[in-house]
């Protein structure tokens, strides 16, 4: 199985602020940079995040508990674009996996800044 | 001669396990290869379909939002079509999903929880690097220490803190009414941060990434800081964005700051004034944030010091915004207690301290901006201590931080 156009030039964007320290992690990762099994994972992972029922559930802005980790996923391919901004306590299972699984990668470059 | 690559793994992890990895591999490929199909599915489709209210196309696509990745419902489709351990698996993960959602919604339905008495008795769990709250016990109130130095940290440092707010104000925990107080320790896997959640303290282990491992339970002042969010809960409200959550930000930091302060038995010219000094990873820089110098405590800290640095940044949502700046513009009121404890001089907790405390505890309303928080904290200081240096020292801190004219 080859995967169509739009697989290899996925882009995932995780940014992370609040907390305590109200620092903004900046994290993205290319797809196509990925070891095929890497690949696979990353995909079924999004597939299981859902994004769509996450767009649905998003808090309000001004909701949020104090030091909270706020969190927003971008994904951008030649097949389209897709946000979703998420407090703490709205991340379901799958999306922490998801994340913390991004977190160990190699391939994942990260920039670290202040609000 | 060599072991297989298979033998090897299962001897590493255990047969169990290594079956179990297996079977959510076999998930997860039948999951990609759905991804591919349904994005190439969702390229041809016609616009002009209209979900349902529940969010499924008429044919049993569900809407996209304008988002390539979304279209599958594919834990039911495994659940329907897939292998009996697929099935499984994906009705595992599923019933997850709607449990937690079950659970949101009771929590949202629920009242506001009265406080807990128990005369701020501490109790310390250990969350095992997961999500699920309190988690298993590991050491109660006057209980010995334990193995684990996190949770001696967190209940030594909780400890310091019922004993700051009721030596220095006569306050009885976060509630004023002996609230019992909870901490889990080892939330999360290598999680970069600790937080109140509303009725607890939560403290993950660093990543050594940006917290150094275990730097978040070893801050006194991190506790305090977040023990205070407790305390403001329960007193002014203060709105968490822009600027009541900016000053619902800096009276974190203030106390967070005293209970060190006091523990260290050191007075205001003596303190560092540096909030988390040493949990950043030393690449990062010394502290989260320093009232004395704001902007200066770590390589990224852009906190203004006075107005003419303020930001008014958006509260929406986007993490890089921070609620509207909370964690940014508190330098301002962060830098104006510095001042006005200097200039008074001795122990920061005693006299500036008090104003603080009073001001927070019966004169903010929940949506007070900094302005009011000035007006405020002169107020209280000509109530407790007259028309004198004191309350010149609190108006003149304010002025110098370019809050009041």
């Amino acid at each position: 199985m080859s995967a169509p156009a739009g697989a290899h030039d996925l882009r995932l964007t995780v940014v992370r602020g609040g907390g305590v320290a109200g620092i903004v992690v900046r994290s993205e990762l290319t797809a196509g940079d990925l070891p095929a099994d890497d690949h696979r994972h990353l995909l079924a992972a999004l597939a299981r995040c859902r994004m769509d029922d996450l767009s649905a559930r998003a808090p309000a802005p001004g909701g949020g508990q104090p030091d909270e980790l706020r969190y927003e996923l971008s994904l951008t391919s030649s097949l389209g674009d897709c946000s979703v901004r998420l407090g703490e306590r709205e991340l379901p299972p799958a999306v922490r996996s998801l994340i913390d699984w991004i977190d160990g990668l190699p391939q994942v470059t990260r920039a670290v800044s202040g609000p | 001669m060599g072991q297989c690559p298979q033998a090897a793994r299962v001897g590493q992890f255990g047969a169990r396990r290594y079956r179990l990895q297996r079977r959510l591999r076999v998930i997860e490929r039948h999951a990609a290869k759905h991804i591919f199909e349904l994005s190439t599915v969702k390229r041809r489709t016609p616009r002009a379909l209209t979900p349902t209210a529940a969010g499924a196309y008429p044919d049993g696509r569900m809407d996209a939002c304008g988002c390539f990745i979304a279209p599958p419902d594919l834990l039911a489709f495994v659940a329907e079509h897939g292998s009996a351990e697929q099935r499984a698996a994906a009705l595992r993960v599923a019933a997850g999903a709607a449990a937690y959602r079950s659970r949101r919604a009771a929590l949202a339905a629920a009242p506001p929880e009265g406080p807990t008495p128990a005369d701020g008795r501490r109790t310390i769990y250990d969350a095992a690097h997961g999500q699920s709250l309190p988690g298993a016990p590991l050491r109660g109130e006057g209980d010995p220490p334990v193995s684990d130095t996190a949770a001696n940290q967190a209940y030594d440092g909780s400890g310091d803190t019922f004993t700051f707010y009721r030596a220095a104000y006569g306050r009885d925990s976060v509630d004023g009414h002996g609230m019992g107080l909870v901490s889990s320790v080892h939330y999360g896997i290598a999680y970069d941060n600790a937080f109140w959640d509303g009725s607890q303290m939560v403290y993950g282990d660093g990543s050594g990434q940006i917290f150094q491992i275990g730097a978040l339970t070893a801050a006194v002042d991190v506790i305090g800081h977040e023990l205070t969010h407790g305390v403001t809960e329960y007193t002014a409200r203060l709105e968490y964005h822009t600027q009541p959550g900016a000053l619902n930000e800096s009276f974190s930091d203030v106390f967070g700051s005293l209970v060190k302060q006091r523990l260290l038995g050191q007075d205001a010219a003596a303190a560092d004034w540096l909030i988390g000094a040493g949990t950043l990873v030393p690449s990062l820089g010394g502290a989260l944030r320093s009232m004395k110098a704001p902007g200066t405590a770590w390589q990224g800290d852009s906190q203004p010091a006075t107005m003419s640095g303020y930001r008014d940044l958006p509260d929406d949502g986007d993490p890089a915004n921070d609620n509207g700046g909370v964690h940014l513009n508190s330098g301002i009121p962060n830098h104006a207690f510095y001042l006005a404890a200097t200039a008074i001089g001795g122990y920061a907790w005693e006299k500036a301290g008090l104003v603080w405390y009073r001001t927070l505890t019966e004169r903010l309303t929940p949506t007070a901006d900094f302005r009011a928080a000035a007006d405020a904290t002169v107020a209280v200081a000509a109530d407790v201590y007259g028309a004198g240096a004191e309350r010149d020292a609190v108006e003149g801190a304010w002025r110098a931080v370019g809050v009041l004219p």
